[in-house]
């Protein structure tokens, strides 16, 4: 049985007259890394939405592990764009905040910890206010409250798209070096398609107006470097044929 | 170099105080105004040092300031206690909000003055009364200030942290009440401000002690000094209490404008 499974979930929001996802079917397995990419108001944060529980589909259904998703939980992290670090909290407090509201204290909870602050290149942050950090820092604290609930699925909503080129590389190696070790379900939007390939083991392409998903593409390029691959006329044909998917929205 | 323009902002102000000062010197040593209409300055501090030895009406200054003070710091305590809790209820529960806020939105606009009689009517002439009507004062500001920070608050601070396991009363203590915090303490910074501006009001009947009642007291007879002394006595504590909440909120809200 897959993780997650989504079953002819369409959504509209209230007072609106058109859809904005239509006929999404989608299973995803746990210790996978997907990657969601398609143009700008496609729908694809609201798909997040939906999983996370946040929103609630007008038909179809979405399940966790056979069970309908109604409200959120712990078991759907989520990163967004602008990480929503709490100011008031240190940088330990931050990552804690999940394990704290769960009642988890045990010293387990500590070891995850500093494992986490080590992974993330945190541990001299530790007690540094939220303020006092880079985009990039904070990222990777947004990142780290998350992995420390070892959620079985974890939403990143273009979390890395304000981070320049070096940071969002160093990003991307902390992600895969975190999911490794947690082997749960990776879903991350994206409108950068290097990104995409090299982060998603499948592509998931959502286009058309209303928004659905017109291709999931297993990725044979998955953690490779771009610039080893250039040249390729296969890596090449690939890129292209994405690019195509993801096209313009028809009928807007 | 903070620090360095704070200090030049800190000599400016203390400038446009001593030309105010020499002003006022100059205008009343000329004779340029009658003294009962602008007492000098050296008048009104021979009336200050009066006032805290021998007192008004038998009764010494710091008393007089004592008094004024307790009223206000009651009424603003309870306005705290009350107002912050409905005011972050009120944005949270729309339940709350229906009950709270239109009787909270009617009372806003009315001056004190217009219901005054009425407390005294209802609740006598001693304390209660002039307490209720500071509190009265004081409420809304805070009670809108907290309803308005909630309603403002990032909506993927809430969601973030239900993604992270926390429950609705979870979600209120530990993510509504501090991201609330920085609106909270301007509410009680006008609440304050509103509360002090209706002491005059709440000493003015009924009364035989305070500051307020001094000057109302003191305006009956024409000492524009003991009236004067009355005046900066207010002025300045209303300074200092707003520096001082300003400096516990510098410590509490420590990421206020820095996030």
């Amino acid at each position: 049985m897959s993780l997650l499974t989504i079953e002819n979930v369409d959504f509209k929001y209230a007072g609106s007259c058109d859809p904005s996802l239509k006929n999404i079917n989608l299973n995803l397995e746990s210790n996978s890394l997907n990657v969601v990419i398609g143009p700008s108001g496609i729908g694809k944060t609201t798909l997040l939405n939906l999983i996370a529980g946040y929103d609630h589909p007008s038909t179809g259904q979405i399940k966790m592990a056979g069970k309908a998703i109604d409200q959120p939980d712990w078991q759907r992290g989520m990163v967004f764009q602008d990480m929503a670090l709490f100011p008031w909290l240190t940088v330990a407090d931050n990552i804690l905040f999940g394990p704290k509201m769960r009642h988890l204290n045990d010293p387990e909870i500590q070891d995850r910890l500093a494992r986490l602050l080590a992974q993330t290149g945190l541990t001299d942050y530790r007690d540094a206010a939220i303020y006092e950090l880079s985009g990039g820092l904070k990222q990777r604290v947004a990142l780290a409250r998350e992995f420390i609930n070892r959620p079985p699925i974890l939403m990143l909503d273009e979390s890395f798209s304000a981070l320049d080129n070096a940071t969002r590389s160093d990003m991307h190696d902390i992600l895969l070096n975190l999911w490794e070790t947690t082997q749960n379900c990776v879903i991350a939007i994206t409108h950068d398609i290097d990104e995409a390939l090299f982060l998603g083991q499948n592509i998931i392409v959502i286009n058309q107006h209303p928004g659905t998903i017109v291709s999931v593409e297993a990725n044979p390029y998955f953690k490779k470097d771009i610039s080893d691959l250039s040249g390729e006329p296969a890596y090449g044909a690939f890129r292209r044929r994405l690019l195509g998917l993801i096209g313009k929205p028809k009928n807007r | 170099m903070q620090k360095k323009r704070r200090l030049r902002s800190f000599n400016i102000s203390l400038a446009t105080t001593a030309v105010i000062i020499i002003l006022w010197s100059t205008v009343t040593s000329l004779k340029l105004i009658s003294p009962v209409l602008l007492p000098s300055p050296l008048r009104v501090g021979q009336t200050f040092i009066n006032l805290c030895l021998v007192g008004y009406n038998g009764t010494l200054l710091y008393q007089h300031y004592l008094i004024t003070l307790g009223r206000l710091l009651v009424a603003v305590v309870l306005a705290i206690v009350i107002g912050i809790p409905l005011g972050l209820l009120s944005g949270y529960v729309p339940t709350v909000k229906a009950v709270v806020d239109p009787i909270v939105q009617f009372i806003r606009p009315i001056p004190p003055l217009a219901y005054y009689t009425l407390l005294i009517l209802w609740l006598g002439i001693g304390e209660t009364s002039k307490v209720t009507l500071l509190f009265l004062a004081a409420l809304p500001p805070i009670y809108l200030a907290c309803f308005d920070a909630v309603v403002k608050i990032n909506r993927e601070y809430i969601r973030g942290a239900s993604s992270l396991g926390a429950d609705q009363r979870q979600i209120f203590f530990h993510v509504v009440f501090p991201a609330a915090l920085p609106d909270v303490f301007t509410g009680v910074r006008s609440a304050v401000g509103v509360a002090y501006t209706t002491i005059v009001s709440a000493e003015m009947f009924a009364a035989s002690a305070g500051i307020g009642w001094m000057i109302v007291d003191a305006s009956h007879y024409l000492k524009s000094d003991v009236m004067f002394v009355g005046i900066i006595v207010l002025g300045v504590t209303g300074v200092v209490l707003d520096w001082m909440i300003k400096l516990v909120e510098n410590r509490v809200v420590h990421w206020r404008g820095k996030f």
